[in-house]
């Protein structure tokens, strides 16, 4: 999956321009920068929801079958069972009359299990909880059997043990039952769990690379124009916290 | 394959259940609403009548009635009230606003406006002459309402082109049917005696339907229904929002219009011979969601059953509540509906 000089403006408005990034299988990639940088933008492009006004991208085709996409705070029907959202990712693979086969409910339980969501499968999602709720979400991204999963700030409304769990659900993910995973993220700190991160500001993609090359505090201080200072985990891990 | 705490057949077999039971329900009303009136019929006599009808024998007396008089006229009222529910079922999910009903596009406007040209055309005639378009038999009402039904939703369509989203086509059908009905208005105060004859219109009417009724609205009822269930998989998928659902390769715009389309033909069929039958649309998906309901593909059908039970009863309300006198159906259901939604408020805030 790549992108060459892509460039996308809303009227008058450029909000990516000559993007060019490559996408390759077994990556866990974090979309970073500030607010309005282009990222929600780059990721609906990558999904097919925006044309690019320019430059060219390189998706696996049909989208629908390849690339699932979680929209930031995705509605779910709260009347739906967690089980008929998780279904409905089948769709692509269904024909006319919509009938589910032996493979949409093997995916379907797959998804299911993979998020830990199959003992509330039949609850109705009024009675979930918000990270309940979001797994019922990535489970219906998972249902498509995509190779690779878009997310946009999918850690949004999560308390801390559920945005560990989702990030931990997600690197595990990546190499087993999904090729790449693209997420857009806020949280720096999250963000320094991917294999990958890709800092863009003002439609720009300015540094990429691994979380230790990316998240260094000259560089996210001039994007951000604020003072930064990283720090390293037990584990290794970079950690970005303000100056204040 | 799926464990039992997960698997599908526990929503397949509620939706059995309710399609079943409201079936049930729908026959046992048909037969109640038949065998009741000014004049009282047994259900065995009802049945039988029904079977010699169906084998062409000849009918005798009571029998006559149901055959000729009752039947056709609770079937229409069925076939208006299913169709009118499958509609509000399908828009509430296509708005994903559960308030959203068969009428919403500007049809009743519509409606309202070619009924009351249709009365105003009638020139120098009687009011009285007027007003007995209704019970003419003449096709002059229905043609002009359908008509106007089908213009506004198409106005409305048009109208909702200059924005794009779903709220900009809500908004556009308040435009048009504002627009319509203060149009209606302004003829209608020319002449008292003739605003009665389509005020009355207005209120909903079963009561000239016939078997020529029955077999006008099948076919739109049955197009618009089966339409709409082929949709219901797509609708469902819209509940995720636009977004998701074309990364679900569906083809957002093509869906709403298609829904669009197939429910202004059922409703402009249904007001154009009914009248405006008010809450039907409404209060039926609303009932079913309460039985745990929820996916389209159950959900349009179910409030198709229950939107006919609810219809046939109301208008057997409209029969014996002021006998010999008859009620406006409209009247019924829009009483029915106020007392259901006050429930569902007391019960849910």
């Amino acid at each position: 999956m790549s992108a060459q000089n892509l460039s996308f403006a809303y009227g008058q408005d450029t909000v990516l321009e000559n993007v060019n990034l490559e996408f390759e299988a077994g990556e866990f990639v974090a979309l970073i920068g500030p607010n309005g940088a282009g990222k929600t933008t780059l990721l609906k492009l990558l999904a097919g929801l925006l044309k690019p006004q320019n430059g060219s991208l390189q998706t696996p085709e049909p989208k629908s079958k390849h690339i699932a996409y979680l929209a930031q705070s995705e509605p779910l029907p709260l009347e739906f069972t967690a089980l008929e959202v998780v279904k409905l990712g089948r769709i692509p693979f269904q024909g006319f009359w919509g009938r589910e086969t032996i493979a949409d409910l093997g995916a379907v339980e797959c998804a299911l299990r993979s998020t830990d969501a199959l003992r509330f499968a039949n609850r109705q999602i009024s009675a979930l909880s918000g990270g309940e709720r979001q797994r019922v979400a990535l489970a219906r991204a998972l249902a498509q059997d995509p190779k690779v999963l878009l997310l946009d700030e999918p850690t949004n409304h999560l308390d801390l043990s559920h945005q560990a769990e989702l990030m931990v659900l997600l690197r595990n993910a990546v190499g087993s039952i999904l090729q790449t995973v693209i997420m857009v993220v806020h949280d720096l700190n999250l963000a320094a769990l991917a294999s990958r991160c890709v800092l863009i500001s003002n439609g720009v993609v300015m540094v990429e690379g691994t979380p230790e090359q990316v998240l260094k505090p000259d560089i996210l201080e001039d994007v951000y124009q604020t003072k930064l200072e990283t720090l390293r985990s037990s584990d290794g891990r970079v950690v970005v916290i303000p100056r204040l | 394959m799926l464990s039992k705490a997960a698997n599908p057949i526990s929503n397949g077999s509620r939706a059995t259940a309710v399609l079943l039971g409201m079936g049930l329900l729908l026959f046992c009303t048909l037969v109640f609403a038949i065998s009741n009136g000014t004049l009282e019929i047994t259900p065995a006599t009802t049945l039988a009548a029904i079977w010699k009808g169906i084998l062409g024998t000849k009918l005798e007396g009571l029998e006559l009635i149901v055959w000729n008089l009752r039947l056709p006229r609770v079937i229409f009222g069925a076939l208006v009230g299913a169709g009118l529910a499958a509609c509000g079922a399908a828009l509430q999910g296509l708005f994903r606003n559960p308030l959203a009903d068969p009428y919403l596009m500007g049809s009743a406007s519509g409606a309202a406006l070619g009924a009351t040209v249709a009365v105003f055309a009638t020139g120098t005639a009687s009011a009285g002459f007027a007003a007995g378009l209704f019970a003419s038999g003449s096709q002059l009402v229905p043609v002009l309402s359908f008509v106007g039904a089908l213009g506004a939703v198409m106005l409305t369509l048009a109208l909702s082109r200059f924005a794009r989203g779903t709220n900009a086509l809500i908004l556009s059908g308040v435009i048009v049917g504002s627009i319509l009905t203060s149009i209606s208005t302004y003829i209608q105060l020319r002449d008292a005696d003739r605003m009665r004859a389509v005020f009355s219109w207005t209120l909903g009417n079963l009561s000239l339907a016939g078997w020529q009724e029955v077999l006008n609205i099948v076919p739109y009822c049955a197009l618009g229904i089966f339409s709409l269930l082929l949709l219901a998989r797509a609708l469902d998928a819209l509940q995720l929002g636009d977004d998701t659902a074309s990364t679900l390769g569906l083809n957002v715009d093509r869906i709403k219009l298609l829904t669009v389309i197939a429910a202004s033909l059922v409703t402009a069929a249904a007001v154009s011979f009914a009248g405006i039958i008010g809450f039907v649309g409404l209060v039926a998906p609303h009932a079913m969601r309460r039985l745990g309901v929820a996916n389209h593909r159950v959900l349009i059908p179910a409030s198709s059953l229950a939107g006919a039970v609810l219809l046939v009863l109301a208008d057997l309300g409209a029969r014996v509540l002021t006998r010999p006198q008859e009620l406006p159906v409209g009247v019924v259901t829009s009483l029915i509906g106020g007392i259901f939604f006050l429930f569902l408020m007391r019960r849910k805030p």
